[in-house]
């Protein structure tokens, strides 16, 4: 008996599963104006994974100017949690600006060390998205518990689709996916992210 | 007896209409065999983009549709297969087998890749060895639909993984692959139901996500 076969390749790409319609609904009534998402307590134990990132979605009329994105573990813990913010990445495709223009003049700031606050600023145009990739410093422990992180935009509101007196709407920061930062964004691998199960309120 | 032509088509119309050999099938479409490329993808999949599969919080999923890109054009042209997954449609994938007969049952398998075939290197990418979420069962699942379509909707819950006779089998490589439910006489077809189950612990992206779909065939 003589046998052949005949191949197919196959393929599946995946996404992690974040997809939270989170928004602040703090109006934006003055410059400098802050809003912050708080996500609670974090559970710990986050794996190590490639490169994930968070989506930011500016769901309003307003263009955010000057804005500064920052990250922070709070110093409130339970358990014995050490994990520490080692950078916060305003990252941009190309290692510059969005092909479509959805940011513009984003840069990078880092910070560094102990319940570091990891910023980075540029403008988010409104209905925009930007990405933010927040990558912890490598926990060499196995402790378990949980931290306070959040979120905490700031910056200078400014109307793109409306009138410039027309100051009566929210700002809507939706956090929309977790995904796959470019891989030019890092040099090495073995970041400790976080991969879900955000303890947040969803819209 | 002699080696029989094996051709494969894929259901494009999401019809309950099966193949006949020799005859006009509008609503299937020719595969071809080391060109095509199948892609298991999210929902919102389009003719021209694929959409990657969201993991589930927790348990499995059934990855949500299947995709072909039938002749590997730049940019390629994606062809949906509606009846995947469902239990209440027979028609997903057609085997062919034209002018003689199988000496043998004929097999669906799934390797790494084409050289793991050919070199019988068992199965390591993730999607065919599983995770702690399928509790190390391949992702990919078959069912031989020629007589009818799966009895339950989960059908592909219940795949099992083991060197058997069985329908609806988990796909990996010589340890557990989809035998043919009946011999397959001259000009006869090989229906094949497919389904992914994705679990929440799987990696993300395409790495360890690459198949070989390969039916094995037997003549003297």
């Amino acid at each position: 008996m003589t046998e052949g076969y005949e191949t197919i390749a196959g393929r599946m790409n995946t996404r992690a599963l974040i997809n939270i319609r989170y928004y602040s609904d703090i109006p934006f009534t003055e410059a400098n104006e802050i809003t912050e998402w708080d996500f609670g307590l974090t559970e710990a134990g986050i794996t190590y994974e490639d490169y994930p990132i968070i989506y930011i979605y500016n769901d309003s009329d307003y263009m955010i100017y000057n804005a500064k994105v920052s990250s922070v573990w709070t110093s409130d813990q339970v358990g014995s949690y050490r994990d520490t913010i080692q950078q916060t990445y305003f990252a941009c495709y190309n290692n510059g600006l969005l092909l479509d223009g959805t940011i513009e003049n984003a840069f990078l700031i880092c910070g560094i060390g102990n319940n570091a606050v990891g910023s980075a600023g540029g403008i988010l145009r409104g209905r925009s998205y930007a990405k933010i990739a927040v990558v912890l410093s490598p926990d060499e422990s196995t402790a378990s518990g949980y931290k306070l992180w959040r979120i905490r935009v700031t910056g200078n509101y400014y109307p793109t689709n409306r009138e410039a007196e027309t100051i009566d709407g929210h700002l809507h920061m939706h956090i929309t996916e977790y995904a796959t930062v470019p891989g030019e964004m890092f040099t090495a691998g073995g970041y400790k992210t976080l991969s879900g199960y955000l303890n947040t309120e969803a819209v | 007896m002699a080696e029989p032509t094996v051709n494969i088509y894929v259901e494009t119309a999401g019809g309950t209409t099966g193949y006949v050999i020799n005859d006009v099938n509008p609503n299937w479409t020719a595969i071809s065999f080391g060109t095509s490329i199948m892609w298991i993808t999210g929902p919102d999949t389009t003719t021209s983009a694929l959409d990657p599969v969201t993991l589930p919080a927790s348990s499995t999923k059934l990855a949500e549709e299947i995709w072909f890109d039938i002749t590997g054009a730049v940019p390629a042209v994606y062809a949906q297969c509606p009846n995947y997954g469902t239990n209440t449609r027979q028609y997903e994938l057609v085997v062919t087998f034209e002018d003689e007969a199988c000496s043998a049952r004929p097999r669906l398998e799934a390797w790494d890749s084409l050289t793991d075939l050919e070199s019988l290197t068992a199965p390591e990418n993730e999607i065919l060895v599983g995770t702690t979420g399928t509790s190390s069962k391949s992702f990919l699942r078959a069912y031989d639909s020629t007589s009818a379509a799966p009895g339950t909707s989960t059908w592909y819950d219940s795949a099992t993984q083991a060197a058997d006779a069985n329908n609806n089998k988990c796909l990996k490589g010589n340890q557990s692959y989809l035998v043919a439910q009946a011999d397959k006489a001259a000009n006869s077809t090989w229906y094949l139901k497919l389904a992914c189950v994705v679990p929440y612990d799987a990696g993300i992206g395409v790495v360890s996500h690459d198949f070989v779909l390969v039916v094995r065939y037997f003549w003297v």
